[in-house]
């Protein structure tokens, strides 16, 4: 077999990273010990360099399906085209007023995709200007290791680099974001238990009244 | 007020070209349905010799909802109910509607100040041929959320119906000021206020003492006996107070309780306490 520098450095490299490598896995659980799922969760390396961003991995989709948008939280990295595609035969109006994405994509209707780039960290609730009950809430975050938990209020993390982090977790219900350092450990994964105490949720209801109107 | 219905025609014909013809994409065709039951303990409107009744309701409608741009809405409603009294069956009245809305709304998102301007026009059936006919019904309402629990509605309506026979016509005008809360996203609390003006209709018998060596009246056979429909013009007070339970996102089942006062020159007052459970689902 003939010699190939470039297979051994990449093997080299494959090697280096997983010896360092750490993972974590959060689950978040609120006060009546129920699983919390939709809680964003993300790391910031403390002392260490941000690695930059693969510019293909730099895409995440907000859909409107039946009237409500899919994911209702979602984290993104800095500098992130976000696709807002409309799955619905209705218009919808998407736009948002917070500081980090001031946009408004209006009147679209099915089958229509549009895009915004978030620019700048922070939370960026969207809203429908037709459809007052429908919210997202979409985290713009400058890290590559970011999620947010199933069902079950999980989440894994894997393939990080050893060392401190600071673990920050979001949702719409908690009165602050919650956060604690933590140590990551070569070849271990850490569980991180997160107990939340999560408000009642105010969401805009969407069920109809009775001689009411439901627009 | 004599506002007839087709001097409104042009109006509301304008109204569904301007929604079917414009640039806009329309929105679907958006169906709900509505079964009820209601118990009135006053159907006779009467000072006196009150009879009560309780009726099943039945309505349906299919709304469309056009955006005509990122502040104006237009929306047509087609509908049909009916209402079926237990006993007094003569009392049964079913409508046929068409509705043409316009709603602006003052700027984007949840809590912008929304304006509904809407024009109805309806058929109406009734078991006693002369108490069918043609109305309209032209409503404002001015609405606005406060919070994501807190609703507020202003609605001042004005509706007239001509039916075969003068003491079944009649306009009415109302002003009603209303809030909801969700106290849950599940459970909701909604109470009205209201003051109107207008036509009333009740009946009454040719032997109460007001009535007494007047002569004989039509009678509509309604409540039989000497009972006969007559009509007067004065004010009506009233509200009503709601709990709501939503059923997943397009159904909901409430529980109402509703109350008038209505006042006649001569101070002919009469109340009207109602009990009415719905259950609705938007499609
Ligand atoms: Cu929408």
């Amino acid at each position: 077999m003939p010699f190939n520098p470039l297979k051994l450095a990449a093997l080299l490299l494959a090697t280096a990273g997983w010896l360092g490598a750490g993972g974590v896995t959060v689950t978040a659980t609120d006060q009546k010990n129920e699983a919390v799922p939709e809680l964003v969760v993300w790391l910031d390396p403390l002392g260490a360099p941000v690695p930059p961003a693969d510019p293909a991995e730099l895409a995440a989709t907000v859909e409107q399906f039946n009237e409500e948008f899919d994911p209702y939280t979602i984290a993104v990295r800095l500098g992130t085209k976000v696709e807002f595609p409309n799955r619905d035969d209705v218009q919808h109006h998407v736009y948002s007023l917070s500081s980090p994405a001031r946009f408004e994509i209006p009147l679209h209707g099915g089958d229509e995709t549009e895009a915004v780039v978030m620019d700048q960290t922070g939370h960026v609730p969207v809203g429908c200007n037709i459809h007052d009950w429908m919210i997202s809430h979409i985290i713009v975050v400058d890290t590559p290791w970011f999620g947010t938990t199933d069902e079950s209020g999980r989440l894994a993390l894997t393939d990080l680099p050893a060392g401190p982090y600071k673990l920050t977790a979001w949702h719409p219900r908690l009165r602050k974001t919650d956060e604690r350092e933590i140590n990551l450990v070569a070849g271990e994964t850490l569980a991180v238990p997160v107990e939340l105490r999560l408000r009642p949720d105010r969401r805009i209801r969407r069920a109809p009244t009775a001689g009411g109107s439901r627009y | 007020m004599s506002i007839r219905l087709h001097r409104c025609l042009p109006l509301l014909c304008g109204l569904l070209a301007g929604l079917t013809a414009g640039p806009a994409v329309a929105q679907s065709w958006s169906p709900e349905v509505d079964l009820g039951w209601v118990h009135n303990d006053n159907v006779t409107n009467s000072i006196r010799q009150q009879k009560d009744d309780s009726a099943a309701t039945i309505s349906a409608s299919v709304q469309q909802v056009r955006v005509l741009s990122r502040d104006w809405q237009g929306s047509l409603k087609l509908g049909a109910d009916t209402k079926l009294w237990r006993e007094y069956s003569g009392l049964n009245l079913s409508h046929f509607s068409a509705q043409a809305g316009l709603r602006r709304k003052f700027g984007l998102g949840p809590y912008a100040t929304k304006l509904d301007l809407s024009f109805e026009a309806f058929h109406q059936l009734a078991d006693v041929s002369e108490w069918s006919g043609n109305g309209y019904r032209a409503a404002a309402a001015l609405q606005k959320r406060f919070t994501p629990q807190w609703f507020g509605r202003l609605t001042a309506d004005l509706k007239r119906l001509d039916a075969g026979r003068a003491v079944y016509s009649g306009t009415v005008a109302t002003l009603a000021a209303a809030v909801d809360y969700d106290l849950t996203p599940q459970w909701r609390v909604s109470a009205e206020i209201r003051y109107g003006e207008g036509d009333q209709l009740s009946w009454c018998r040719e032997s109460f003492p007001e009535f007494i060596g007047k002569g004989p009246q039509w009678t509509d056979g309604i409540f039989g006996g000497d009972w006969f429909p007559y009509e007067s013009d004065g004010n009506h007070r009233g509200g009503h107070f709601r709990v709501v339970r939503a059923l997943g996102d397009r159904s909901a089942l409430s529980l109402g309780y509703d109350f008038n006062e209505s006042r006649a020159p001569k101070n002919h007052t009469y109340r009207n306490h109602i009990v009415s459970l719905n259950f609705t689902h938007a499609f």
